[in-house]
């Protein structure tokens, strides 16, 4: 039975973090997780969450449940190791860290927090351990959907710190994510032409 | 030599590892030749060449492509000997990609003929950012 993913493609901002996570977990078991990308702000049927993810008569609609839920039906992803304690805790942490510290606007605070982060990458070349976690797709996901990341890396990428954009660079060039961002757009496209038509 | 040799195990093995088209291939190529050359080097060379691939490996996480090639693993081998030499202080990104590669190839597969080194990950100097552009 696969998992039903359901994002808002209007939505600010957009769920890329979950996209990405999902794509990947698709990429090692094809077919795993069903998206589907409806044209709102919200959905309304779910109370207004942005994103959701649907799994035998369960509904999860935060970011950390639906990449948790991946995490955990799918182990041999790697993403999110039940077997490790340590990983997974560690994983849990920055999970905690996205949602408390890049989902805010408050600017100083971001730029103290891309700070932390970039020291963090000093040595690191994924957030947590020696390969790819839940923790990179959704630590990247936010900032990805940040307009104020967005800013900074068009204006004055030196700023964020070279160890942060390498790492961000990598992520951002991935089949995986490179594949959530392009089938977004691509709704989207899809829209404005049947728009246009009508 | 070497290099020919694990090329002929890389095809056999993973043929990932040798880059998967024409231009990846060419990427992972010029850095065989790189190889060579760090090879034929006197010690004292070896940290000014060490200060290019930390230049290099800034913006990348691995030497070529976006993940793990021959070429990691070539010149890994080649610069285990001078581990010494990696300092955090003067090449954080050398020493990064070091820990990288013989946590994924080395340990992972349990080889036996590097020695793991042990790095503090937390042990780093505060980065410096560019200098603002005077007014």
């Amino acid at each position: 039975m696969s998992i039903q993913l359901i994002v808002a493609t209007k939505a600010s901002p957009i769920s890329y973090g979950v996209l990405a996570a999902a794509e990947q977990v698709n990429a090692i078991k094809p077919g795993a997780i069903t998206i589907e990308y409806p044209d709102t702000k919200t959905l309304e049927a779910e109370g207004g969450a942005t994103a959701v993810a649907k799994f035998n008569g369960q509904t999860y609609s935060s970011t950390n449940a639906i990449v948790r839920l991946f995490g955990r039906l799918h182990p041999e992803t790697g993403l999110y190791d039940p077997k490790d304690p340590i990983s997974s805790t560690l994983v849990d942490q920055w999970l905690d860290f996205a949602e408390s510290k890049l989902s805010i606007s408050d600017f100083k605070a971001l730029d103290a927090t891309y700070k932390e982060l970039n020291k963090h990458l000093t040595l690191r070349s994924f957030i947590v351990g020696y390969q790819l976690t839940l923790a990179d797709f959704v630590v990247w996901g936010a900032l990805r959907g940040s307009p104020v990341f967005a800013r900074i890396v068009k204006t004055k990428k030196e700023s964020l710190g070279v160890y942060l954009v390498r790492w961000y660079e990598y992520i951002n060039t991935l089949e995986v994510t490179k594949n959530a961002v392009e089938k977004m757009q691509k709704q989207d496209k899809l829209k404005v032409k049947s728009n246009e038509q009508g | 030599g070497a290099v020919t040799i694990a090329k002929y195990f890389a095809a056999k093995n993973q043929p990932e590892l040798l880059g998967s088209s024409k231009t990846e291939q060419v990427e992972v190529e010029e850095w065989l030749s790189w190889v060579i050359a760090l090879k034929a080097l006197e010690k004292k060379q070896v940290v000014a060449t060490l200060k290019k691939l930390d230049a290099h490996l800034s913006t990348r996480t691995f030497v070529a492509l976006n993940r793990l090639t021959i070429a990691d693993l070539l010149i890994f081998a080649n610069v285990h000997k001078f581990s010494k030499e990696i300092k955090v202080t003067t090449m954080p990104n050398v020493l990064r990609w070091f820990d990288l590669i013989q946590n994924v190839a080395v340990k992972n597969n349990n080889i036996k003929d590097f020695d793991l080194i042990e790095i503090n990950l937390k042990d780093v100097p505060e980065p410096v950012f560019a200098a603002p552009v005077a007014k």
